[in-house]
């Protein structure tokens, strides 16, 4: 009995980012609403790890989690959009790979902003917050406050897009980011990234965690 | 006559602050708790180091004392929310006076604590009097002041 061909999607390293972000949103939600601002700043440590992680796993990593192999022009995008017998592509859609640009710069602004943000009573604040005076780590506060908005925003679009997949074109698209693989008649190849590369994305994302969250040296 | 005309005039004079006072006095209580936090932020900036100035430290935690002393001061009757008036003080400040008036003297009690142990240098007494104080900002707060976490 021969296995039905498999297409190759998602390295492991991409699925473990997906889904420990979807915690730590989540995480990050509740322990501000519940005043848990030490659990809060742990949790933007491990996202702040996590999306210098995938930026550099963007260079780096396996085909599909590199931005030179998902990141198209207008004209695939167009193609994308109206051709409906154009080849699918394997990984991110033309439009979909900048919808991962607009959430990094989301999830970004919203990680350092954390960093240097104060509340109302100069009680808590981010690892950076001496770096800048009251009323500045105010106005970071409220621009992680609008961030949030608009992460809510990007995440309601993305799991749209995600249920308009499984319901109107009959694709899986959540199966593939929990295996990595999809099944496919002709699978397609793909270059998977080597233990040397996840290695040095860990260790400088991890290096920079440290350091952006030490303690300071006033 | 001419006394109590120039007592008269005195009289009108030493109300007049109060006639004028809750448009201005929310004015003014916004203003002082803006700096209690900044003040409060400079304390924790330093308590969060290895090695806090603990000038700064001193400083503004006489600056709290200070400000924490006034602001038994800044909650007279009809200074509450009410159209116009851009307020984050509860209607509960004043239909529950004495609670509140108790979380107003923990305030002052662990300003005045705070104070004294800034003045005794020793750091790692600072970190827990920081937490006491920031816990007498929260319980008041969390009852009667509309909470915006950002």
């Amino acid at each position: 009995m021969t296995r039905a061909p498999r297409q190759f999607v998602w390295d492991l390293p991409v699925r473990l980012f997906h889904w420990a972000l979807v915690v730590l949103i989540g995480f990050s939600w509740w322990s501000a609403e519940n005043y848990h601002m030490d659990w809060h700043r742990l949790s933007g440590q491990a996202v702040l790890f996590l999306i210098a992680f995938r930026l550099i796993w963007g260079v780096v990593g396996s085909d599909t989690a590199r931005f030179s192999h998902f990141l198209r022009g207008s004209r695939a995008i167009r193609i994308y959009l109206t051709d409906k017998q154009a080849p699918a592509s394997v990984g991110h859609n033309p439009l979909g790979g900048w919808s991962v640009v607009a959430m990094l710069a989301v999830l970004g602004t919203q990680v350092v902003s954390g960093l240097f943000a104060v509340d109302i009573d100069g009680i808590e604040s981010g690892p950076l917050s001496h770096l800048v005076d009251f009323d500045q780590g105010r106005l970071a506060s409220a621009i992680h406050g609008l961030c949030f908005t608009l992460l809510q925003v990007l995440i309601a679009l993305h799991v749209l897009a995600v249920l308009f997949y499984l319901a109107v074109r009959r694709r899986n698209l959540v199966g593939p980011m929990v295996t990595g693989s999809a099944a496919a008649p002709a699978p397609i190849p793909v270059r998977r990234a080597g233990p040397l590369a996840l290695v040095i994305a860990l260790s400088l994302s991890a290096a920079l965690a440290w350091w952006l969250f030490a303690e300071p040296a006033l | 006559m001419r006394t109590l005309l120039i007592a008269a005039g005195f009289a009108a004079l030493l109300t007049s602050p109060l006639i004028a006072a809750p448009g201005d006095i929310v004015a003014t209580r916004i203003a002082g708790f803006r700096e209690v936090g900044a003040a409060f932020k400079n304390i924790n900036d330093e308590l969060k180091s290895g090695s806090p100035q603990l000038y700064v430290v001193q400083i503004s935690a006489r600056q709290i004392r200070d400000y924490a002393r006034q602001h038994m001061g800044w909650f007279p009757a009809g200074s509450g929310p009410r159209p116009g008036v851009k307020t984050a003080a509860k209607a509960e400040i004043w239909s529950q006076a004495p609670a509140f008036k108790k979380a107003q003297d923990g305030f002052v009690a662990q300003a005045n604590a705070f104070a004294g142990v800034a003045g005794s240098g020793d750091v790692a007494k600072m970190r827990v009097a920081a937490k006491a104080l920031g816990g007498s900002c929260a319980t008041c707060h969390r009852s009667f002041r509309v909470e915006d976490k950002r």
